[in-house]
């Protein structure tokens, strides 16, 4: 097998993971594409010493992490006043209808919602929390940091980085108001 | 190890600690490989542009390494000329000549700077009479004013772009 048909095959493998890791800090589709396309170029220059290594995906997922904290902090200091725009009216309108759908389920097609949905749920519930929250609470839950290191990466202090995943959490918890039983069932 | 998450909450902050654990990889889009291979290809190709290019039309980073070297050693026997020039000059009974050159050298820029100073000056001065004027005044918070308002409506425009490329 050819050297690019071999990372092609490695590439698939891990695909899903680099992307969902990049996807879940940055909340952007096109964003997260970038920063797994990038990831995916710094494993090519060094795909020899990562083409047998069983430790590539963690490899593969600090470099996408560190990516898309990177991107996030550029991201912050130039588009922060905008960006919190956004966010004030996407909790204004889009957050109120989400939440209609979620403290409504009967209001939906199919009252039994599905496992698929509930996480589908979850994901679209993460990716509207704010980025500040998100990225903590990424980190937090998803990489098994602890509070001292989140605070470390994000360049932050130790009490906003609880108070971040606090706020988080809550707010999961708010959009997903009906559904935590479900999270139970599926536990 | 996480520290534990708060007692008065604890319940529902492990289903939804377990809930996000579980949850799977995200489907990667379909032009994520592609994209990466054309990358991969355009990186080739500019390599190998890169290499049939003579070393001396190349960015100096890119020159071999030992033009690299040469170059580095260059530039450090320059500097310590500059620095021991004066002694040099001593040495070789030059110095008059020399000091005679840059002197003339150094009234030229002199002069010229004093030029551009004087011509500061009087814009400098002219802008202070025009800025007492209302209008003057008026017109520069106008452009300050259009400068940010289009700074902030294209930001809006890109943030709302960038959401909307969301899927």
């Amino acid at each position: 097998m050819s050297d690019t048909a071999e990372f092609e095959t490695f590439m698939r493998n891990y695909q899903n993971m680099v992307f969902s890791t990049a996807y879940r800090l940055t909340a952007n589709h096109a964003e997260a594409q970038d920063i797994a396309q990038e990831t995916f170029l710094k494993a090519y220059e060094r795909f020899d010493g990562l083409r047998e290594n069983p430790a590539a995906g963690g490899w593969l997922k600090t470099v996408a992490t560190n990516l898309s904290l990177n991107h996030l902090s550029r991201y912050k200091k130039r588009w922060s006043f905008f960006s919190d725009l956004r966010r004030q009216d996407d909790d204004g309108d889009e957050g109120t209808a989400f939440e209609a759908r979620i403290a409504a389920p009967e209001s939906r097609e199919s009252e039994t919602a599905s496992q698929e949905d509930t996480r589908a749920l979850l994901d679209e519930a993460l990716a509207k929390l704010p980025h500040d929250q998100r990225a903590a609470l990424v980190l937090y839950h998803f990489h098994d940091m602890p509070y001292q290191d989140i605070a470390e990466k994000l360049k932050v202090s130790l009490a906003k980085v609880k108070t971040d995943i606090m706020r988080g959490r809550d707010a999961l918890k708010r959009r997903l108001a009906g559904r935590m039983s479900e999270l139970e069932l599926h536990a | 190890m996480n520290t534990p998450l708060p007692p008065s909450d604890d319940r529902s902050d492990a289903r939804l600690h377990a809930a996000l654990r579980r949850l799977p990889d995200l489907q990667a889009p379909d032009t994520l490989i592609p994209g990466v291979l054309a990358a991969i290809r355009a990186r080739e190709q500019a390599a190998a542009a890169l290499a049939r290019t003579p070393w001396y039309r190349r960015p100096v980073t890119r020159w071999p390494a030992g033009l690299r070297i040469a170059l580095g050693l260059f530039a450090a026997g320059l500097l310590a000329a500059l620095a021991f020039a004066p002694e040099l000059f001593a040495l070789t009974g030059t110095g008059s000549a020399v000091q005679a050159t840059l002197t003339r050298a150094w009234d030229t820029l002199s002069a010229l700077a004093g030029a551009l100073r004087t011509l500061f000056g009087a814009c400098g001065a002219a802008l202070r009479v025009s800025a007492s004027s209302p209008y003057v005044l008026g017109g520069a918070a106008v452009v300050l004013f259009s400068y940010f308002a289009l700074l902030g409506i294209g930001g809006a425009v890109w943030r709302t772009a960038s959401q909307a490329r969301r899927s």
